[in-house]
């Protein structure tokens, strides 16, 4: 009895410890490098403690024109913080996973002008995603289409 | 006039019982290890830790105001040349990211960091809430790396704390 009640338990772990990295295994397909639409960036994913990251990782033009120095975040809002390199900015932050392939709770920053906009993020295929940036409800907002960099087949 | 500077001194110690309770503290992370597991290209890379406030620092306190006052990031001597530049933020589960410091550019031949920091902070006592803070150090750099990279960090915090 107790040999039945033993491999009940186990059957009962392996179960929830397959089943509970299956959630976070599907959000994680935001995880990689993606180009916007305008081709003027790439921009990789990563996860850090349980929420998914954008930084840029590749500029077209990594140099400004004017200075001849690499790019930096010089329309951001805190003039303190305006030394901060274009490259290794991180654009996409703090989205959490809601399922059906949607991420959400997320601020995505557009260094053009220096302001931060409520983002979600839905996964057309695994190659395709649909970047909605919004103030206030999602109707107003604009959606730009990103492309994995390397498809996956 | 009698009636106008009994108001004054109502409003006066209104105010005071308002903004004077705070018990203002220092906390310091001390010495925690970043890692970023090589080998790692030339380019943006990202070290991180998970750090846990001392339990006696936060329990049984309301943390009302916190603010990073200073972060020193220290090297080997290999990395003396290896960055261009550095940012750090931090990160929680139930907080925003927030960038707190930046250094670029990183001058050649340090091998400690003394990072600007973030004039504005928004709600950084969102990060003292029970669970570990991830502390996280971007560094662009110069060249590849075929190895994991070490960043030690100190980190000081400002608090204010409701008695």
């Amino acid at each position: 009895m107790k040999k039945i009640l033993v491999s009940f338990w186990f059957v009962t772990f392996l179960f929830s410890v397959e089943h509970l990295p299956a959630q976070s295994t599907e959000g994680d397909l935001l995880v990689g490098v993606w180009e916007p639409s305008h081709g003027k960036a790439r921009v990789k994913v990563e996860k850090i403690a349980d929420k998914y990251f954008g930084k840029i990782v590749w500029l077209r033009e990594p140099n400004d024109p004017n200075t001849g120095q690499p790019k930096v975040d010089r329309n951001n809002p805190d003039e303190s913080m305006r030394q901060a390199p274009l490259k290794g900015y991180r654009l996409l932050k703090d989205f959490t996973y809601s399922g059906k392939k949607e991420w959400g709770n997320g601020t995505i920053y557009d260094p053009e002008n220096g302001n931060t906009y409520s983002c979600v993020i839905k996964a057309r295929d695994e190659n395709t995603l649909d970047i909605r940036g919004y103030v206030g409800v999602k109707t107003f907002g604009r959606t730009d289409v990103w492309q994995r960099v390397t498809i996956k087949k | 006039m009698l009636r106008i500077s009994l108001l004054f001194v109502i409003l006066s110690a209104a105010l005071l019982a308002c903004t004077g309770g705070g018990e203002k503290l220092s906390m310091e992370t001390g010495k925690v290890v970043l890692l970023a597991s090589g080998p790692l290209y030339e380019g943006s890379n990202t070290a991180t830790v998970e750090w846990i406030p001392a339990p006696e620092a936060v329990s049984g306190k309301k943390i009302t105001s916190a603010r990073v006052s200073k972060i020193r990031l220290m090297g080997s001597g290999e990395y003396a040349d290896l960055f261009s530049d550095i940012t750090f933020s931090l990160a929680a589960p139930g907080a925003d990211m927030r960038r707190v410091g930046v250094l670029n550019p990183v001058a050649v031949g340090d091998s400690i960091w003394e990072l600007q920091v973030a004039d504005e902070q928004k709600n950084i006592e969102d990060f003292f809430k029970g669970k570990p803070i991830t502390l996280v150090a971007d560094v662009n750099l110069k060249r590849d790396l075929e190895a994991d990279l070490n960043l030690t960090a100190e980190v000081v915090f400002e608090t204010e704390n409701k008695k």
